[in-house]
């Protein structure tokens, strides 16, 4: 194992992180707020990343693709929310699972239709394509920009939840959102903006990862395990806990994956399995009410 | 005094099924005899030992899709022990499905065995293991960590299975399980009717057991646990010890069912053993009702019912009708099957009354 | 010797003292009630007795056992009971059933996995004993969201009599009744019997004086007072405290 060696993998096993963190950011929020067990985040993820492709190739615009695709999906998630979700919020936490699970399988098999079951690629834009010196090994650039980008939306996003009123109000929603709604804050709307911010997000990732990972009917529910893992690891309703939580499990996914990939996924159950048992929280977790 | 106490069926009353008492005998003849059970569920058996010498000729496949259901339904009404009566929302149980099939068809195609009690004995010692081992560690979580750590235990043997070539085949699965063989090789069950009266026979013993298990102290105690743990707990039930005891038994009888289901099969691969097996048992026990033990049965007999008229109606799109019935369900027909009667049943009653 | 004895007890909430130096001691058969404002800590101090909580500081006994921190489950076993504020009850189950589960517990039957519950005589007959006694054995088959408040503050009693208690805890067994529904549940408890020790959260002072043979006055975490009813009626710091309370 030289230094090199921890280096490359290293940075990869960051980017990875950062692209959980945009998942699990989402996912962590919409159960610390609004109690759901979002199956389908996946499939938002996936959208993300197949509409990014079309719209990539038919404006030749990587960054139009990366404004349009989150904007889409995001308003699905919208649709979704008010059309489905609304109906089932006082019903036991198994309910929404199985929505957001049927919705997850509606959507794998329409993105199957629409674009076929073949591995598609999604180019990186021109301006990050190729290789770059690290010290003394070729990275590709690609991957740095994931990297920058991941913590630039980290960043953005604590500053959102530490500095804004919209961010004390999430932040006092997952801690008790009925006395949120007392205050006369408008429950329902936030709920929405939650759910939504949270796909388009995930889709935002999606369109990221689509020049590092393929694009393939399956990736939905790959990337949806690893998202849970980081969501448990990292604590609900914490988007510490998301960031934290990714690029721990981003980190020992890849290095496992590339030393041992027999036992990879096992032992990062193993991880997983230690960290709930001295705190059955996650990491960050608060008590859930 | 027996009579008086079991409940007679407030049929006006359409609240969610919490370990109902149809399935108990309404008189005392019935429930010495019967061991407590129905006499309309011992009826049912007429028709299932019927069945096959009935369609073998006009509809052979139906044999095959009837011991499918069957081998499903123990392992969906182990599961609904779990997730209807003791209140544990379990993700992951595919994981033993698994272990029992995998442990089947290891002992099959790699070492040549394929005595069915030795397949047996092998699995319920593997999912007596692995379900201790998940059962101390999920049990100390709940809710949502819960859920999830019971589906990275099934995504992680899945994984497992996918990666240990060698012994399990890897990502093509192991295929050429041969017959099971009762008491010594003169003896094997070959597939189709032989096979079918194996499973009946299998599936009846276990619907037995849970049954008496469901009604029994222990079963009842889970019930008041899913309803109120801390309660149970202020009255002196080490609430911890019945939810291990319960994931043990869920466990088990789950691995039976994947013996079975290797040997139905002739095959298994990692995807039997992995969230999407895992996350369809928990619909199928919903579809037909929870807190009951024919609910899960119909709910397996409905899905399998649906899933291949569907797959050869629509091949291709027929997952997207899947997940458009899950989502309809949901919203409007939460209670199952069971659910649905219920209501039906409490019309009339209020109509009469 | 006293049957529960508290000693020092303290209780602090992430800074927020809660219970001061609570020093109690109740004799077997006694029937102590704990009086006090709001706030002043009472179900704290339940909690802790019943092992709910743990406290900051300070010792629980049962005789001379000491119990301090040991489990719910443990302190049912030695013979403690008790009911809770905000109906804890299994409400989808029958009135039959919520009883049955207390007595089967308590005869320790609960590891029974496979003869059917119909057929253990003895808990089914002492479960039928427990409902007739708090009058409930006519809506047995009932489920308990079913019942009337006041019948299942009823059940409450009877869930927790059905573990023969030595001791039994009632959080305030009155609260939210009206005039008959209390009168009838004073009745219920003055005639449980003489050697079951009760110790009783309450609010309402007329049912504190018909049925306690001695009172505690809790105020901000801290007894100010102990005695029989007349000596605590008369004394100043109660008054203060209570009439002194604009309400």
């Amino acid at each position: 194992m030289t230094a090199d060696f921890v280096i490359v993998q290293g940075l990869n096993g960051v980017a990875y992180g950062l692209l959980l963190f945009l998942l699990a950011a989402g996912l962590s929020l919409i159960f610390g707020m609004m109690d759901v067990v979002n199956l389908a985040h996946g499939s938002f993820f996936m959208l993300g990343a197949y509409i990014g492709y079309s719209a990539a190739r038919a404006t030749h615009n990587f960054w139009l693709a990366l404004l349009l695709a989150p904007l889409a999906v995001g308003l699905l998630g919208v649709a979704v929310e008010i059309g489905l979700l609304k109906r089932l919020y006082r019903r036991p936490l198994l309910d929404q699972v199985i929505l957001t699970f049927g919705l997850s399988f509606m959507a794998a098999e329409l993105v199957k239709i629409i674009w076929g079951s073949s591995e598609l690629v999604l180019q990186p834009p021109d301006v990050f394509a190729g290789p770059v010196d690290v010290v003394g090994n070729t990275y590709p650039v690609y991957r740095l920009f994931v990297i920058t980008i991941g913590v630039a939306v980290a960043l953005v996003l604590w500053l959102v939840e530490r500095r804004t009123r919209l961010g004390a109000i999430i932040r006092a929603g997952v801690v008790d959102r009925q006395m949120v709604a007392a205050l006369g804050v408008n429950i329902g709307a936030v709920f929405t903006g939650v759910f939504a911010f949270g796909a388009a997000l995930a889709a935002f990732g999606g369109v990221v990862a689509g020049p590092v990972l393929s694009l393939f009917p399956g990736m939905d529910a790959v990337v949806l395990i690893n998202a849970l893992i980081v969501v448990v690891v990292g604590g609900m309703g914490t988007l510490t806990g998301a960031f934290w939580g990714g690029l721990l499990i981003g980190v020992a996914v890849t290095f496992l994956t590339v030393l041992v990939p027999q036992v990879a996924l096992v032992l990062t159950f193993v991880v997983m399995a230690t960290i709930l048992l001295v705190r059955p929280n996650g990491l960050f977790g608060m008590k859930l009410r | 005094m027996a009579e008086e106490l079991v409940a007679s069926r407030d049929l006006t009353s359409v609240s969610a099924p919490v370990s109902r008492d149809e399935e108990v005998a309404p008189n005392s003849f019935a429930r010495r005899w019967l061991g407590g059970l129905h006499p309309a569920y011992v009826l049912m058996l007429v028709p299932l030992i019927v069945f096959p010498f009935a369609v073998a000729d006009i509809f052979p496949f139906g044999v095959s899709l009837a011991t499918s259901i069957l081998v499903l339904s123990i392992f969906t009404m182990s599961l609904d022990l779990l997730l209807g009566y003791a209140g544990l929302p379990s993700f992951g149980h595919a994981a033993f499905l698994g272990l029992g099939a995998y442990a089947t068809a290891i002992f099959s195609v790699r070492l040549g065995i394929s005595n069915f009690a030795v397949s047996l004995l092998v699995a319920v010692a593997l999912a007596s293991v692995g379900s201790m081992v998940l059962g101390l560690l999920a049990l100390r979580t709940s809710g949502v960590y819960f859920l999830m750590l019971t589906l990275a235990f099934a995504q992680m043997l899945s994984a497992l299975a996918e990666k240990w070539g060698p012994v399990t085949g890897g990502t093509n699965g192991l295929p050429g399980v041969k017959a099971p063989e009762l008491f010594g090789p003169t003896l094997s069950v070959p597939r189709g009717i032989p096979y079918y009266f194996l499973t009946l026979a299998c599936t009846v013993v276990c619907f037995f057991v849970m049954f008496r298990l469901v009604h029994s102290p222990f079963g009842r105690s889970l019930i008041g646990i899913h309803q109120n743990e801390a309660r149970m707990r202020a009255i002196g039930y080490n609430t911890r010890l019945y939810k291990l005891g319960a994931f043990w038994v869920a466990g088990v009888f789950a691995s039976i069912a994947g013996v079975l289901y290797a040997y139905f099969n002739q095959f298994i691969s990692p995807g039997d053993v992995g969230f999407a097996v895992s996350g369809t048992a928990v619909l199928m026990v919903l579809l037909g009702g929870e807190a009951t033990l024919i609910g899960p049965v119909l709910g397996t007999a409905a899905y399998v019912v649906i899933q291949n008229v569907l797959s050869s109606m629509f091949t291709g799109r027929w997952q997207l009708i899947l997940g458009a019935l899950f989502v309809v369900f949901v919203l409007f027909a939460r209670g199952g099957i069971v659910g649905v009667w219920v209501r039906i049943q409490a019309r009339r009653a209020r109509g009469a009354a | 010797m006293a049957l529960l004895s508290l000693q020092g007890i303290c209780k602090n909430f992430a800074g927020l003292v809660v219970l001061k130096d609570v020093s109690i001691s109740i004799e077997p058969g006694e029937r102590r009630a704990i009086i006090g404002p709001n706030g002043a800590g009472k179900t704290t101090l339940f909690n802790i007795v019943s092992g709910e909580l743990p406290p900051s500081s300070g010792a629980v006994k049962l005789g001379e056992r000491e119990v301090t921190g040991l489990t719910p489950e443990r302190m049912f076993r030695l013979g403690l009971a008790r009911t809770f504020q905000k109906n804890s009850l299994f409400l989808d189950l029958t009135t039959q059933e919520n009883v049955r589960l207390a007595v089967q517990a308590h005869q320790r039957q609960g590891h029974h996995w496979f003869r059917p519950w119909w057929t253990f005589d003895e808990v089914n007959q002492r479960t039928r004993a427990v409902l007739e006694r708090a009058g409930l054995w006519t809506r047995h088959l009932e489920p308990v969201k079913n019942l009337s408040y006041g019948e299942q503050r009823q059940l409450e009693v009877a869930i927790a009599l059905a573990g023969e208690p030595a001791l039994l805890l009632l959080d305030e067994p009155t609260a939210g009744m009206s005039l008959a529904e209390t009168a009838s549940s004073v009745a219920t408890i003055g005639a449980l019997p003489r050697d079951l020790t009760l110790l009783i959260i309450e609010h309402d002072m007329d049912t504190v004086f018909a049925l306690a043979d001695q009172i505690t006055v809790l105020d901000h975490g801290q007894v100010i007072a102990n005695g029989t009813p007349d000596v605590v009626r008369k004394d100043p710091q109660v008054r203060a405290v209570y009439l002194g309370e604009v309400d």
